[in-house]
């Protein structure tokens, strides 16, 4: 049996894996968006997980400055988006071929 | 013990719904079930004795930050996302990749031995932990915390300045016309 702790790491890691995945496998801007947030959900369940169980408040502190980046990010990155439909009339990855990349 | 049963049913309905953020074809149902993740994380956050950090998931993220992809998906045309075929050969190596990176860092993560017992800024036993981070996010962290006021100021501008429409040449024009006027 494994311990409480050790689950609540296992729920990050499996949460940011499937952000991971997510992000791989989607061709539509907004959701390879969201699984972004995705990753961030699940190293934030990872750096409380620490700071309660080795008495921490370091862990805490990094998810409010995590947080705080996230909201700025998904703030530009949407203005970013709206840009890129306002432009292409859509929000298909594979429509971003300008670079040829 | 009731706790640590909750804590097992948070943590399964949060990744079923990630799933289920992941596999969605409309991004309407992707943003419901993202907000369910945050709320079961939210209350994982409840069972490890930060309040503070719930309460600011709930409010940030599934308040403001899911409100934002809600607006953006309604604001773009929903009908052509809908057509978007979801399954041929190229995922499933994404798939494949994606949980190969999950397999690497379960591994990792089990054989790494955490040697460390206690942390630095420890939290005393009579304190809850909204004291906690009041104290040392305005001690010791006052810096970082001064250059994330800095950051969320350039994300509102940039935001700002990205979302704004086009100016014509007209409106240009009468711009340029001010600044000559003035320098006459």
């Amino acid at each position: 049996m494994i311990s409480q702790m050790n689950f609540f790491l296992i729920t990050g890691l499996l949460i940011f894996g499937i952000g991971a995945t997510g992000l791989l496998i989607r061709r539509n801007l907004i959701i390879c968006f969201m699984s972004i947030e995705l990753m961030l959900n699940g190293v934030n369940l990872v750096f409380v997980t620490f700071s309660h169980y080795l008495n921490s408040a370091v862990g805490m502190l990094y998810v409010l400055f995590i947080m705080a980046l996230a909201a700025a990010e998904v703030a530009i990155g949407l203005a970013i988006i709206l840009l890129i439909y306002r432009l292409k009339g859509t929000v298909d990855m594979d429509s971003l071929n300008t670079m040829k990349g | 013990m009731i706790q640590e049963y909750l804590g097992y049913g948070f943590s399964a309905l949060a990744v079923l719904l990630a799933v289920s953020t992941i596999i969605q074809k409309n991004p309407i149902y992707s943003a419901a079930s993202l907000i369910g993740v945050m709320l079961m994380l939210a209350c994982n956050y409840v069972l490890l004795n930060a309040e503070f950090i719930a309460a600011i998931q709930v409010i940030v993220y599934a308040g403001a930050i899911m409100v934002l992809f809600v607006f953006v998906i309604m604001l773009i045309n929903v009908e052509y996302i809908k057509r978007e075929k979801l399954y041929y050969r190229g995922r499933v190596f994404g798939v494949i990749i994606g949980m190969a990176l999950l397999l690497k860092l379960l591994i990792v993560g089990y054989s790494l031995l955490i040697k460390v017992q206690e942390g630095d800024l420890p939290i005393p036993k009579d304190m809850d932990s909204t004291k906690v981070i009041g104290k040392y996010l305005f001690s010791n962290y006052i810096l970082p915390f001064e250059v994330i006021s800095v950051v969320l100021l350039v994300g509102i501008i940039g935001a700002v300045v990205l979302g704004k429409k086009e100016r014509n040449g007209e409106e240009k024009e009468v711009v340029v016309k001010t600044v000559q006027h003035v320098d006459l």
